[in-house]
This record gives structure tokens, C-alpha cells and sequence, in this order.
């Protein structure tokens, strides 16, 4: 892109110069505003821009910094919320006609929470039909297009989310992730997605598709702006049945401390099998950036790993065809093909099935914790497979999509995507790090290390 | 002798979920169909080497009391 100006600085870089008042939100948010303007109609990355509103907010945040009521961070910056979380006022589609006319008259708690600290919703991001899908080729609302290849698909469901990231038209999103949501698209756009902990960042307003493994999460360009994303969005909520009622530490705490020390067990039983030659090419080498960062690199299984691939599809599947199952048998005309059928399969899982995939992930999240008394991360490529072109994707790719990712849904173990290089296509690879239960900032901190020794994450698209 | 694909397919259904499924069903299940039996079969092994007794955590009564709804 040759008209940048600040679109990709980080959220940490910008910071200091909005506290100062060397950067105004306003011309930021009008700049955000106008690549959008310029971009929009390639990428497809937002259903609705919300001019208006986001003006009006960045007024009110320049105000406040003058007035010496910094609110941190977040103050002053534009971010774009996946358009399946509630927006008082806005239409929040779910990328769906089921929902296209629906104007919520709250904000979601992560919405909310973003707001309280100051920063400025630039608007709605496109997303797979219902959140179910990893292309993000919405039928009804445009297919989402890589930044980097817009040829390609962004992954998904949160593509939309993704390439306004990478491609500059945000500084950060809102993301969710049931099996693969934020990370794969992260994976794909060559930018950071944390899928948190379970429970640990409330679900309130986010419109559903499995309420098991549902997450909340952000999606931004570095390590460090997650961690001041995950800052504002962690903590208790007691509007979400399933959140954590548990301290928030300080995430941006270690993200200088390095990986000296550090266990890394490399995962390549299951996650490596069908991969990418690419992909295993890169995931390999970072592990060997890690060993030069004086970290210790060991080789490490996950017990019944691909049974949690079959319990992450029985659950989403039952639990998509609960949501939806009333408007798919009387309005199927408003579901694309492909979503349908995914629905359809959902309802025939038998009952009992769904009872066993439940029960199996007790044992499962705990075979997982066991592992962190011998390692500190988990690492394996994110996705098996690129982006591919959006009109030549093969069939065969489904269900690996979210192969590498639903594992992490299945147990609720926080887990962080970040670009560890590109194909000769010029396509993004992520490189996925999995933490301990609600060990987000030793998970960030070992993300942080890797990534201040490549410069990855560096490079953003030209076009 | 090879077997008929799709009769080794119906005989696999039958076996997961004690039933046909129809043409139309298979249609719409399209590509993802083979996902769903590979899914249900390593499941149902889970199950088999399961005691039992072991706790599903479906379902927990809520810790709060003081609760309104």
C-alpha cells in the first residue's frame, strides 16, 4: 500500500505520541476512515463503517487527553469489532440475512470493554456466514479478501477481522474463535491472534455458535499489542455463565523478558501429518530460533489428540444445529449451501455423541495440563494450509483448516498465533505457541521473545 | 471382488447411527460426509476404552445463590 502514513504502527508505538498529543486520534480515525474509503471495495473486510459514531468518539478521546484523562493504551485508537458482537444502535449481521436487520440496543461486554478504555470502534468486520467457515466467502455480504493476495482467501471466520488488520484498515479487532476463528485467519494474514483461556474473557453480547467452545479474543500486528488488548478484555463477567472468576495479571509484564530457560516441546505427531511442506519448513525453523534464544527444544505428544478433533466437530456441529436448527427448518432459504449442509450434519450427530465428546473433554484438558509440568509452550504450525485462491480452494482443505486449532477449543488452553514466515506465493505461515490454563503472560512473553528475533511481522502488503 | 462404495458407506451409517440416511440427507452433507463418519467412529473408540463412572462435566448447579433468573 503506498499511502500508509502511520496505518502500520503498532498499537505500543502509537501510544506515547497520542498520550503526548504528538498524534491526534482524530486525524488517526479520519486516516483509518479514508484507507478504509480506498480499500473497502477490494478487500471486502468490513460490513459496516461507522463514520459518524467513530468521529464522534475520537473528538471525545482528544478532549480527554487534553484535559489530562489518559485512559491508556487503547485511548484514542481505532479497532473494528467482528461483526457477530453486539453494537448499541448498529446492525450486527452475524454475516447472515437471518440477522442483517438485527440492531442490538447494547453494547457486547468486549465492545463495552474496549470502549471504557478509550477506543474508537471504526466499524464491522466481515466474517464466514454464521462464524461457520474457515474462508470467510460470505455469500451475502461479499467473500473477504487477503491483504496480502486478495486473489486468496483470510481464513476465517473472523477474515474480515484479519485483513483489516494486516492490511492496515484497523490497529486492532475483535475475534472469535470456536475451532479456528482467530488464529487461522491470524495464520493466514501474517498477523498475532490469542485465542484466551476459556472463560477468562467474557462472552456477553457476542452472538453464538457453539456456547461450549465459543472464545473471545484479540487480533492485532505484534505481540505486545495483544497483550494490551487482552489487558482491557480479561476479567469477570457475571453476564457470561461460563466466565472465570480469577485475578487479571499484568500481560505486557514479560513481553521483554526473552525465552532464555524456556521448555519448548515442538508437537509434529498429528499437527505435522498432511502439512505443507512450507509450512512444516517454517514451524521446524522456529524452533531452532527458539534454541538460539537459549530456550530447550524437545519433541512432545498430546495424548488422543485426534479424538479432540473429532470431539471439537461432534460439539460445534450439535451445538451449531441447536442455535440455528429453528431458522433451518423454517427459513433455509436464508443459509447458503455450504452452511446448511454443515448444519444439517450437525443435527444427525446422535445425542449420545455429543454426551461422550463432552465427557472426553474433561480427561482431555487435563492430559494437556499435564504436559506444562514438563514444558512451558506447545508449538506446531497453525494451520496445515495456506491461503489458497478464493475461486480455486481445494475441498480437501475443510476440514484441515481447523484441524491444528480445534484441539486448544476442545481443552480451553490459551493459545496465540504468529507469522513465522511466507510461501513462495508470498502467502502468510503461522506459527501456533500453547500455553498453560490462564498462563497468558508467560504464553505472550515466550510469543514476544520469538518474535523480536525475526522480523516476520515486519511485513505488511503492497498494493 | 470390490465393494460398492456407497453400499460400504450406507452399512457404516447404519453401524454410527442405526439408521439410513437418505439420498437427500447424503446430498446436502456433500464433501464433509466422510469428516462426520471418520468423527462418530473415533468417538464411539474413546467410549469404548471409558469407565463409565467417570464425571461428565455437562452439567454443574450454579455456586450463587443469590441469583435472580
Amino acid at each position: 500500500m503506498t499511502d500508509a502514513g502511520y496505518a502500520y504502527f503498532s498499537i505500543s508505538d502509537l501510544a506515547p505520541s497520542i498520550e503526548s498529543g504528538e498524534i491526534s486520534p482524530v486525524a488517526l480515525v479520519q486516516t483509518t476512515l479514508d484507507r478504509i474509503a480506498a480499500h473497502n471495495d477490494t478487500l471486502c473486510a468490513y460490513i459496516t463503517v461507522m463514520t459518524e459514531s467513530a468521529l464522534d468518539e475520537a473528538h471525545q478521546a482528544e478532549r480527554q487527553i487534553a484535559g489530562g484523562n489518559y485512559l491508556g493504551p487503547l485511548h484514542g485508537v481505532p479497532l473494528a469489532a467482528k461483526d457477530l458482537f453486539a453494537t448499541a444502535g448498529v446492525r450486527t449481521t452475524f454475516g447472515s440475512p437471518l440477522y442483517a436487520d438485527w440492531v442490538p440496543d447494547h453494547d457486547a461486554a468486549a465492545v463495552e470493554r474496549l470502549r471504557a478504555a478509550g477506543a474508537v470502534i471504526v466499524g464491522k468486520t466481515n466474517l464466514h456466514e454464521l462464524a461457520y467457515g474457515g474462508t470467510s466467502g460470505n455469500p451475502h455480504f461479499g467473500a473477504v479478501r487477503n491483504a496480502f493476495d486478495p486473489a486468496c482467501h483470510p481464513g476465517g471466520s473472523s477474515g474480515g477481522s484479519a485483513t483489516a488488520v494486516a492490511g492496515g484498515l484497523a490497529f486492532g479487532a475483535l475475534g472469535s474463535d470456536t475451532g479456528a476463528s482467530i488464529r487461522q485467519p491470524a495464520a493466514c494474514c501474517g498477523i498475532v491472534g490469542l485465542k484466551p483461556t476459556f472463560g477468562l474473557v467474557s462472552k456477553f453480547g457476542a452472538l453464538p455458535l457453539c456456547w461450549t467452545m465459543d472464545h473471545v479474543g484479540p487480533m492485532t500486528r505484534t505481540v505486545a499489542d495483544a497483550a494490551a488488548m487482552l489487558q482491557v478484555l480479561a476479567g469477570y463477567d457475571e453476564r457470561d455463565e461460563t466466565s472465570a472468576e480469577r485475578p487479571v495479571p499484568d500481560y505486557g509484564d514479560g513481553v521483554n523478558r526473552g525465552a532464555g530457560g524456556v521448555r519448548i516441546a515442538l508437537v509434529r505427531e498429528f499437527f505435522f501429518a498432511d502439512c505443507d511442506a512450507e509450512i512444516s519448513a517454517a514451524v521446524e525453523a522456529a524452533g531452532a530460533v527458539f534454541e538460539g534464544l537459549g530456550a530447550r527444544v524437545e519433541e512432545a505428544t498430546i495424548p488422543d489428540v485426534e479424538v479432540s478433533y473429532a470431539a471439537g466437530t461432534i460439539i460445534m456441529g450439535s451445538e451449531g444445529a441447536a442455535m440455528h436448527g429453528a431458522d433451518l427448518r423454517q427459513r433455509p432459504e436464508l443459509f447458503s449451501d455450504e452452511v446448511r449442509g454443515l448444519l444439517t450434519i450437525g443435527g444427525l450427530y446422535p445425542a449420545a455423541d455429543y454426551v461422550q465428546a463432552q465427557r472426553f473433554r474433561k480427561t482431555f484438558a487435563a492430559a494437556v495440563e499435564e504436559l506444562f509440568t514438563h514444558c512451558d509452550a506447545l508449538i506446531m504450525p497453525t494451520s496445515p494450509v495456506p491461503a489458497t485462491p478464493i475461486d480455486d480452494s481445494p475441498p480437501e482443505h475443510g476440514p484441515l483448516r481447523y484441524r491444528n486449532t480445534v484441539p486448544f477449543d476442545v481443552s480451553g488452553h490459551p493459545a496465540i498465533s504468529l507469522p513465522c514466515g511466507f510461501t513462495a506465493k508470498g502467502l502468510p505461515i503461522g506459527l501456533q505457541i500453547v500455553g498453560r490454563a490462564f498462563g497468558e503472560a508467560e504464553l505472550l512473553a515466550i510469543a514476544a521473545a520469538y518474535e523480536g528475533a525475526t522480523d516476520w511481522h515486519e511485513r505488511h502488503p503492497k498494493f | 471382488m470390490s465393494q460398492d462404495p456407497q453400499a460400504e458407506q450406507q452399512a457404516q451409517v447404519r453401524e454410527l447411527l442405526g439408521r439410513d440416511l437418505s439420498a437427500a440427507e447424503i446430498a446436502v452433507a456433500g464433501a464433509r460426509f466422510p469428516t462426520m463418519l471418520r468423527c462418530l467412529s473415533l468417538m464411539r473408540d474413546w467410549s469404548a476404552r471409558r469407565i463409565p463412572a467417570t464425571m461428565a462435566p455437562v452439567f454443574r448447579v450454579p455456586s450463587k445463590t443469590a441469583r435472580d433468573d
